[in-house]
């Protein structure tokens, strides 16, 4: 599995280090602009990171352990009334964007919802199973359009329109080792590509149980 | 990971990697190349400036004509004209400049300090702004944020100095703040925060009166709510985001 990325060089904005941040202001107009700084903080913090998805505590989501065993061990789940930090993870694991060791501070479980649901109102975030929230969300550090826009110029750039890719090649192959996608979390991939589709610039191929076995770029 | 078999996979994957490479060491040069050429268009507006500042004060289309042209290009043109002013020594103009910043900021961070800002983050504020400090290379003062506010008096009284403690502030909302509130301000920034026991302790007043003073600043967005599980409820100052 890859490593987590550590905090390491990421430099969080001052207000990350002002206790109150972390707890819901009850000003509206406050409320918003914490909102905003929240969104900003999240989004930098995932880019500087090539992180792609958030747990619903804020812990960094890798992909693979998804596709493995269908979510079968998720240790994300919480119970929906009050915090409780400390689970069961230990050492480096145990980071979340919204929990401030140096200041010994944490976001409630009701606020991190808030927060997700401003990102996913601005367009900048999306639950990865709408039906189960507790499988976390997408962070779109670059909206859909823009991720689409990548990726295609890069099948153009590259002569692969109308070779045929699987997502796995996309995701992990050699040619896009040192593109901003690599890695990327599978379900979101599959929205971009998802929307290619809508596009007419991309065919999604389908085995018999539905799996996506590859993707053709270019007009049909 | 190849569309190929055999050898042609090889060839074609060294193709398009090949391809990838000289794809974007040519958009790097592109860019590169433009952004030399911005800096200098900016450049020469600049030199431009220093040319014909006169022409440019006194002749409504030049300046319309210079102004546009400006934006085109990124640099403010407010900024380049008080700078221009400034060199002509108008003091007033400048000041006048400084009001329109001093406004704008305080505008600005009134969603995060609820419009109270102290004089010194003001300041910080205005004199961190790219174009009144890399390029101008002005660094304003107290008293010239004192000159600027007297001058905004005339506009009405929106925007006051507030004294609290040792240290003044600025308020651009209308609220008034009672002297329980001043107290509590006061106290707040030495440690940051005050909590209902600190102020109970210290000026020996009623849990309720702590309480409702505390609300008031707390639904007025100047201080922040800081709770957290199994510790007593913390009101912050936002003066100090900055520490």
């Amino acid at each position: 599995m890859n490593d987590i990325k550590k905090t390491g060089k990421f430099e969080f904005p001052k207000v990350y280090n002002f206790p109150p941040f972390f707890t819901e202001q009850p000003n509206s107009n406050t409320f918003q602009s914490q909102l905003e700084q929240w969104k900003d903080v999240i989004i930098k913090y995932c880019k500087f990171n090539k992180l792609f998805a958030l747990s619903i505590t804020g812990k960094p989501l890798e992909s693979e352990k998804d596709e493995l065993d269908n979510y079968e061990d998720n240790d994300e789940e919480i119970d929906d009334d009050d915090d409780d930090d400390n689970d069961n993870e230990v050492g480096n694991n145990d980071f979340s964007i919204f929990k401030n060791d140096n200041i010994n501070r944490t976001v409630s479980n009701q606020f991190i919802r808030k927060i997700y649901e401003f990102l996913i109102e601005s367009e900048a975030g999306e639950w990865i199973d709408l039906k189960n929230k507790n499988h976390g969300i997408l962070i779109y550090w670059y909206g859909i359009e823009e991720w689409s826009q990548i990726l295609y110029d890069w099948i153009d750039n590259t002569g692969q329109l109308n070779s045929i890719l699987t997502i796995y090649e996309i995701r992990k192959g050699n040619l896009s080792i040192n593109q901003e996608f690599y890695n990327m979390n599978n379900h979101m991939l599959i929205k971009i590509l998802n929307n290619l589709v809508n596009q007419g610039k991309a065919t999604i191929m389908k085995d018999e149980n539905n799996n996506i076995v590859g993707v053709k770029f270019g007009g049909v | 990971m190849s569309s190929g078999r055999g050898i042609s996979s090889l060839t074609s994957k060294d193709l398009s990697e090949k391809y990838q490479k000289l794809g974007s060491s040519v958009l790097q040069s592109q860019k590169e190349h433009l952004l030399t050429q911005l800096q200098v268009f900016q450049a020469a507006l600049i030199q431009f400036k220093n040319e014909y500042s006169s022409e440019i004060v006194q002749n409504q289309e030049v300046r319309t004509n210079f102004s546009e042209i400006c934006i085109a290009f990124g640099i403010d043109p407010l900024v380049v004209a008080s700078s221009i002013i400034g060199e002509k020594n108008s003091s007033t103009e400048r000041t006048n400049q400084l009001c329109l910043k001093i406004i704008e900021i305080c505008t600005q961070t009134r969603s995060i300090n609820g419009g109270i800002i102290s004089m010194q983050d003001l300041l910080d504020l205005i004199n961190s702004d790219t174009w009144v400090n890399q390029d101008l290379h002005l660094a304003f003062q107290i008293k010239d944020i004192t000159t600027a506010l007297n001058h905004l008096k005339i506009l009405g009284d929106e925007l006051q100095i507030v004294t609290l403690g040792k240290k003044d502030y600025i308020k651009s909302i209308p609220q008034e703040i009672s002297s329980d509130q001043q107290k509590i301000l006061e106290t707040s920034d030495i440690m940051g925060y005050v909590t209902i026991t600190i102020l109970k302790d210290n000026f020996k007043w009623k849990r309720i009166r702590c309480q409702s003073a505390i609300d008031e600043l707390v639904s007025n967005g100047i201080l922040w709510l800081d709770k957290q599980n199994g510790h007593a409820i913390k009101y912050w100052t936002t003066t100090w985001i900055n520490k």
